[in-house]
């Protein structure tokens, strides 16, 4: 005969433990979730959650039963009841903390004030990663680049001691280059590099800009003048012209090289001492040269796409005697008492007061300390004043 | 026993002494990750498997004494504990990456687009912002019709994984230097919409002029490619005149002719009056020193080692010590002088353009 009231017990013993696991489990669902939300700005993956509520609620029940030796009062625990008990205990709290997960993340969101962002692709992940941001500090001075043209003090100034926030997912390479990218995008600044510590801070961050206008593609001791021309010249970049009068008799004006034309407006680059003896209220007619074109502005053109740069130096007492193959780029030519070395070879010997040439990455010349004029100086009094300030910063 | 019976056992207690264990090796994963930058895979979950049998001998179900009889709930146990190590561990190198780790850098949690914003972003991840309301500032006088337009007809692409502040600030900062505002407000809502209030520009001319120096307007043939900052000579009448370009109008636009064009250029004050009162000849851009490319090419042109550009590498054999650099596809390589003898081989064939300058005693084909 079975025992009513013993089964009754049972029955309610197992049920109240039922329903305070699945509680227990609920409560530590929901806190767990929220606490995720609010830190990583970011749902719990699923199953972690459960994950951690069930070893909460097993944890306890092992815990009782190596002390008392019982799951259940009055069942040994190698028994299908404690067994069935036990599934029963997992089931009914998996559930409730499955439920309670999606509970407390909703919480999260509604107490943070931001939305859920569901869904799969490229886009709702970007979005995702906003949330969490990391704080870039520039640091306090932004320094120039070598082998390009300054950028102008109060550009740099308005970058100096700014943030910017991304996404805090980024590895470091990945950093940099939004950094890079960031900056480039500024008013006035081409070229950009920056140099991140070990910990993800900015260390040291240099800028530089590419000339532009007409003045930067001109070669030394040549001009460029428009003039008028009778029809349209053939030809293009680079060709050597003859500018004949059109006159009854026809004389040679001039001799330069081509640099572009419009309609019947030709741009031409000329010596300077020539000028004077154009003017562009008469027309005249463009004859294109025999000589074969020289390709040093093709040369030029390509070097403004690339990393490497040109950069003009003069030999002093720290260079001289070092070789050639010693410096960090490709030297073109060497000018050496009023006269030029092409290409001269890696074990050619530097002379004080040689002027060199070299073409390199900004990055291998910041490898070399040449106290010697950079290129791309705006103007002496741009650096004049930058030099100033640093010391006035302390009595200020 | 009988195998139903085993397999209750074994599962269900597998479930009680499997759950501690798996959380355990997760937090080890989690931990590793955060602190030593490791991930582990998913296989060191089966280190649950040890602990969660030692409690189920702790607690009785499972005796070394029984040998055999035992096996299959055994192994059960071990099964149960050993998936959910598995799973633990692979979520606990999740978790860890997703964990807030800058210790040196703040951090800051903020809002994003919405995901009705998703439609705006492009595939290359950029976010395009319109704008949908103007306003100027208290106290400031109202927004050129010009600038109105622009400012409303106007887009502006940033990445998307950024906060809404930081669209904001980027925002303010594009509009500041672009059209030169003094002041400018920029609001951002999640569906990637601006309402911008902004001061109008003070002067028009791009910046002060230096002291001492006029702006005045020339009228004539203008080189082209001229833009503000070009050094320029005028020749007139009464005798050469330097100046600085502030801003240079485009062709057809200004002068008597469609070929003439209107510079406003900087020049000193006392010859300001007689370049007014003069006719102009000629206008010509004078390098302004800042090119060294240029420089070393025109040297290498009077040392007698003209720059080339060699199209067809196949045709010529060309002087290791004479290629300043060569071009495979998109990607221009300058080789150092010293691995200048380097470049020559398989590559040779694959060169799509190579510039040269002869060396002394080179040879040239």
């Amino acid at each position: 005969m079975v025992d009513v009231a013993a089964f009754l017990d049972l029955f309610r013993a197992t049920a109240v433990a039922l329903v305070g696991t699945a509680t227990l489990a609920g409560l530590v669902s929901v806190l767990s979730s929220a606490t995720y939300r609010g830190v990583t700005t970011r749902a719990a993956p699923d199953g972690v959650v459960p994950l951690v509520a069930l070893g909460t609620v097993t944890g306890y029940l092992t815990g009782s039963l190596l002390v008392t030796g019982r799951l259940v009062e009055g069942v040994p625990p190698d028994h299908h009841y404690s067994a069935g008990f036990l599934l029963g205990t997992v089931l009914c709290a998996g559930s409730v903390a499955v439920a309670c997960d999606r509970l407390g993340d909703r919480l999260a969101c509604q107490i943070t004030g931001r939305p859920p962002l569901t869904g799969d692709g490229d886009a709702t992940d970007a979005l995702r990663s906003a949330r969490l941001a990391v704080v870039c500090a520039f640091p306090e001075s932004i320094e120039s680049l070598t082998g390009y043209r300054a950028v102008d003090a109060e550009t740099r100034e308005s970058i100096a001691d700014t943030t910017v926030r991304l996404p805090h997912g980024l590895s470091t390479q990945e950093r940099r280059d939004r950094l890079e990218r960031y900056l480039e995008r500024a008013d006035g600044v081409d070229v950009a590099t920056v140099e991140l510590a070990a910990d993800g801070t900015i260390s040291r961050v240099a800028v530089g800009a590419r000339a532009t206008g007409l003045g930067s593609v001109l070669p030394p001791e040549t001009v460029a003048v428009a003039i008028r021309t009778e029809r349209p010249p053939a030809g293009g970049r680079g060709d050597a012209v003859e500018c004949w009068s059109t006159d009854d008799q026809p004389q040679l004006v001039a001799t330069g090289t081509l640099h572009s034309t419009i309609g019947s407006v030709a741009t031409v680059l000329l010596d300077p001492d020539r000028v004077g003896d154009l003017s562009q209220h008469d027309s005249y007619r463009l004859v294109t040269g025999p000589d074969a074109p020289a390709d040093g502005h093709a040369l030029a053109g390509t070097l403004r796409t690339v990393d490497e740069t040109v950069v003009a130096w003069t030999v002093d007492d720290a260079l001289a005697g070092e070789f050639v193959g010693w410096l960090p780029g490709r030297v073109l030519v060497i000018a050496r008492e009023d006269e030029g070395l092409a290409m001269p070879a890696a074990s050619e010997t530097l002379q004080p007061g040689d002027r060199l040439w070299m073409l390199a990455t900004p990055d291998a010349l910041g490898t070399v300390d040449h106290a010697g004029e950079h290129t791309g100086t705006a103007s002496p009094a741009d650096d004049d004043r930058t030099a100033e300030r640093e010391p006035s910063e302390v009595e200020a | 026993m009988a195998l139903p019976y085993e397999t209750l056992i074994g599962v269900s207690y597998g479930l009680l002494v499997g759950f501690l264990p798996a959380v355990s090796v997760g937090l080890l994963a989690l931990v590793l990750v955060v602190g030593a930058d490791r991930r582990v895979s998913p296989v060191a979950g089966l280190l649950a498997i040890p602990p969660a049998l030692l409690l189920a001998l702790g607690a009785g179900i499972l005796e070394l004494a029984a040998g055999l009889e035992h096996a299959v709930r055994t192994g059960l146990v071990g099964l149960v504990a050993g998936l959910l190590g598995v799973f633990a561990a692979s979520q606990g190198v999740r978790v860890g990456t997703e964990l807030p780790q800058d210790r040196a850098c703040p951090l800051v949690r903020g809002p994003s687009l919405a995901p009705a914003a998703v439609d705006a972003v492009d595939a290359a991840g950029q976010v395009t912002i319109r704008p949908t309301g103007l306003r100027t500032f208290d106290g400031y006088p109202p927004l050129a019709p010009s600038l109105r337009t622009a400012l409303e007809d106007g887009t502006w692409r940033f990445p998307a994984d950024l906060q809404l502040a930081e669209l904001e600030g980027r925002l303010a900062r594009t509009l500041r230097t672009k059209f030169d505002l003094p002041r400018v407000d920029v609001d951002v809502d999640a569906r990637g919409r601006a309402t911008i209030t902004a001061a109008p520009p003070a002067t028009d001319l791009s910046g002060p002029l230096p002291d001492g120096t006029r702006a005045v307007p020339i009228t004539g043939l203008v080189p082209a490619g001229v833009e503000s900052g070009d050094e320029v000579t005028i020749g007139t009448s009464g005798g050469a005149v330097t100046g600085t370009v502030l801003a240079a109008t485009s062709r057809g636009s200004g002068g008597p002719s469609d070929d003439e064009s209107t510079l406003t250029v900087a020049v000193e004050t006392p010859a300001a009056g007689s370049l007014l009162e003069s006719t102009v000849h000629s206008i010509c851009v004078r390098p302004d020193g800042t090119n060294p490319a240029l420089e070393a090419v025109s040297l290498l042109e009077q040392a007698g080692s003209p720059v080339r550009l060699v199209n067809d590498v196949n045709g010529e054999t060309l002087e290791p010590t004479s290629v300043i650099g060569y071009r495979m596809g998109d990607r221009w390589t300058f080789p150092h002088s010293s691995d200048a003898d380097d470049w020559i081989g398989d590559a040779a064939e694959t060169v799509d353009e190579v510039f040269v300058a002869d060396t002394p005693g080179g040879v040239t084909p």
